[in-house]
């Protein structure tokens, strides 16, 4: 490991005590107080290095903090530290392609970082949950927040079958129930997207944590340990990574070459049928592919007959390649060999926000 | 995706069952295949587009995939001439089968909906007795497979419109579908931020069946890729790329980012992009989609009038 410029030297276990003393109000006394007293944000971002190795992960952290202002500096293994004038950030890449990112500042400067730095780079991207792996979020849940907006992909419905917008917020005892209970109507059920949820840890001997997660891999604690905070956050990367894989090991097409000289086809088509059929899909097509956020798709599509669209498109946020396929019914996604899963996953997680919170991709028994 | 090859892919989503296609040669057993199969004939030799089969009873389908009305009478002559000997002699008898005794070897024709009235009569002018497998939009058939033990007639009504685009385009494709795959094969450079793209790894990766293609094959599909990446960087994409051709090896050339929208300003960065996307459709000769701008919300409407929000 480097000499840290700024002479400090931390182990994971350091770090994890400095952000419980910021949890608990006071400030740690680490990198000349950078890190302030308050909440913990993290975010679980998903990374491609450009080879697998501490060397791959610094060029990468380099090339997108250095902009930012930010000098970069090794703490422990995996552990880095990107740092300011006023603010610090670590970066936890123990898992070389799924990483965990802290911070004790404010909100709208980690917004700033993330939205202005970070995810600009094809070499990062969110991690974007599903409705169901927010539900499964660990701990008591106390509080859920359901948006959804449907003006991006069909900015002229009505509202009848799909709401047009819709954001609430439920606090109280088992706030799970009355989300689920909007779910069930046929008026409602459309956009009851599931955007975040908050849990309260405890544990006997450690104290508590709350705890807020959003669909976009966005974490906000506060307590009295951020050991607690840790292994939620763990747990859910793992389970993460495991989903995500997941959809690789399915869904990444390709041929190979046979002992016969031939070929056979490998992988399979992602395909989800509809919760509602779509009123205007010229519309639909034309808005997916504006390559603007969250969708960052970009293609030419083109109607290959009267009601089926297809398009041989790039996901700008990684420079993959992918090709989807349309009617008003369903949606088919073909991967290709390389095409990051988490594609899938973003697709899957923003038309739960944007078309329709039941939207579903079944996973290949 | 290049319309000779639905058939191929719809053949394709009957044996998987994928993509809201029925799986009904799934369903009859046919659980395996291979696609552009060498196969020697006595009438000489041949590629068959998809070569599948079944066991119990074991059964082997040459499948001959027509995108057009007719059936070419040669081509058909050498498939219906192959028997379990020249599968052998060919090495194209899949594993599982090769300590049968009782294989049978049968050709189907694999044709669009639309053309089988024109499929049966070619079959009947050539006098080819043969099931004929018809893929559509909404419909499938498969018909003469009665003769055929182990495979069963079916037509059935489906909603999974055309099939999934697996073989987009193969090595034979006009110019206009093969550049409907290449852009965005530059369009992911430019978002990765490449400087270099040897076209040959290009033509790897939009072509399926690139592996099994021989050796002239590539050179000649890797010199038409060159050929149509020229054009487009000295036309609607100038200034954005350019190809320049090798020497060494093989005469194969590369292309060169110019620019990238990824290397803008994120503030400018998808406006950047919109604007490849008009080159683009400039190049495929398409109209690019408009965008529908939907309501402003109540939210939005606050916040451009600068009302407090708290």
């Amino acid at each position: 490991m480097r000499e840290p410029r700024l002479g400090i030297s931390m182990e994971r276990q350091d770090l994890h005590n400095a952000l419980t003393d910021a949890m608990r109000g006071t400030s740690p006394d680490l990198l000349d107080g950078r890190v302030a007293a308050g909440r913990v944000k993290s975010r679980l971002i998903e990374a491609h290095a450009p080879e697998s190795s501490a060397d791959g992960v610094a060029h990468l952290l380099r090339s997108v903090a250095e902009p930012a202002g930010l000098q970069v500096e090794a703490l422990d293994d995996g552990l880095w530290a990107l740092f300011g004038a006023d603010d610090a950030f670590f970066v936890d890449s123990l898992n070389p392609r799924f990483w965990l990112m802290h911070s004790t500042t404010t909100a709208d400067k980690l917004h700033r970082l993330l939205r202005r730095y970070l995810m600009p780079s094809a070499r990062l991207d969110f991690a974007w949950f599903s409705g169901e792996q927010l539900r499964a979020l660990e701990g008591e849940h106390r509080w859920v927040k359901s948006s959804f907006n449907s003006a991006d992909l069909q900015p002229d419905s009505p509202g009848a079958t799909v709401p047009r917008r819709w954001k609430v917020q439920v606090e109280g005892e088992n706030p799970d129930e009355l989300l689920a209970l909007v779910s069930r109507s046929e008026r409602y059920r459309a956009g009851a997207a599931l955007t975040a949820v908050g849990s309260r840890l405890s544990e006997p001997g450690l104290g508590h944590a709350d705890v807020a997660a959003d669909y976009q891999g966005g974490f906000v604690a506060s307590g009295t340990d951020f050991s607690l905070v840790s292994g939620l956050l763990w747990r859910t990367l793992d389970r993460y990574e495991t989903y995500v894989l997941g959809l690789e090991s399915s869904f990444r097409l390709g041929t190979v070459a046979t002992e016969e000289m031939g070929l056979s086809v490998e992988g399979e088509v992602a395909y989800m049928e509809f919760p509602h059929e779509v009123e205007d899909l010229d519309a639909l097509v034309a808005n997916l592919f504006t390559c603007k956020e969250p969708f960052r798709l970009w293609a030419v599509p083109r109607e290959s007959t009267e009601g089926q669209w297809e398009a041989n498109a790039v996901d700008l946020h990684v420079g993959h390649p992918l090709r989807l396929e349309f009617t008003s019914k369903w949606m088919r996604v073909l991967l290709g060999s390389q095409t990051c899963g988490n594609t899938l996953a973003r697709l899957v997680a923003n038309l739960q926000h944007r078309f329709d919170a039941r939207t579903h991709l079944p996973q290949p028994v | 995706m290049d319309d000779r090859l639905i058939p191929i892919n719809g053949l394709i989503a009957l044996l998987r069952g994928e993509g809201g296609w029925p799986g009904l040669l799934r369903d009859q057993g046919f659980e395996r295949h291979q696609f552009e199969v060498p196969v020697s004939t006595p009438l000489g030799n041949i590629g068959v587009d998809a070569l599948v089969y079944r066991c119990e009873p074991d059964l082997v389908l040459l499948s001959e995939c027509k995108s057009g009305k007719n059936i070419e009478d040669e081509q058909a002559r050498k498939y219906v001439a192959v028997d379990e000997g020249w599968l052998r002699r060919s090495g194209a008898v899949p594993p599982r089968l090769k300590s049968s005794s009782s294989l049978t070897v049968q050709t189907m024709f694999v044709g669009r909906e639309e053309h089988r009235a024109s499929l049966e009569a070619s079959l009947r002018h050539l006098d080819i007795a043969a099931p004929l497998l018809t893929v559509g939009s909404d419909r499938v058939r498969l018909s003469d497979a009665s003769a055929t033990r182990g495979l069963d007639d079916f037509d059935e009504a489906h909603g999974g419109g055309l099939p999934p685009g697996r073989f987009a385009v193969d090595h034979q494709s006009a110019d206009e579908h093969l550049l409907d795959v290449l852009i965005p094969q530059v369009i992911a450079a430019q978002a990765l931020q490449e400087d270099i793209v040897l076209v040959e790894s290009i033509c790897e990766r939009i072509l399926p069946e690139w592996q099994v293609l021989s050796h002239s094959g590539r050179s000649s599909f890797v010199s038409r890729v060159g050929n149509l990446l020229r054009g487009v960087a000295a036309g609607e994409m100038r200034g954005q790329f350019r190809y320049e051709g090798l020497k060494q090896p093989h005469t194969r050339g590369r292309i060169v980012i110019d620019v990238s929208p990824a290397k803008r300003d994120p503030r400018g960065r998808t406006q950047a992009w919109q604007a490849q996307q008009k080159r683009a459709a400039a190049a495929l000769r398409r109209r690019a989609a408009r965008e529908r701008a939907g309501q402003l919300s109540l939210d939005e409407l606050a916040d451009e009038g600068g009302l407090a929000d708290e």
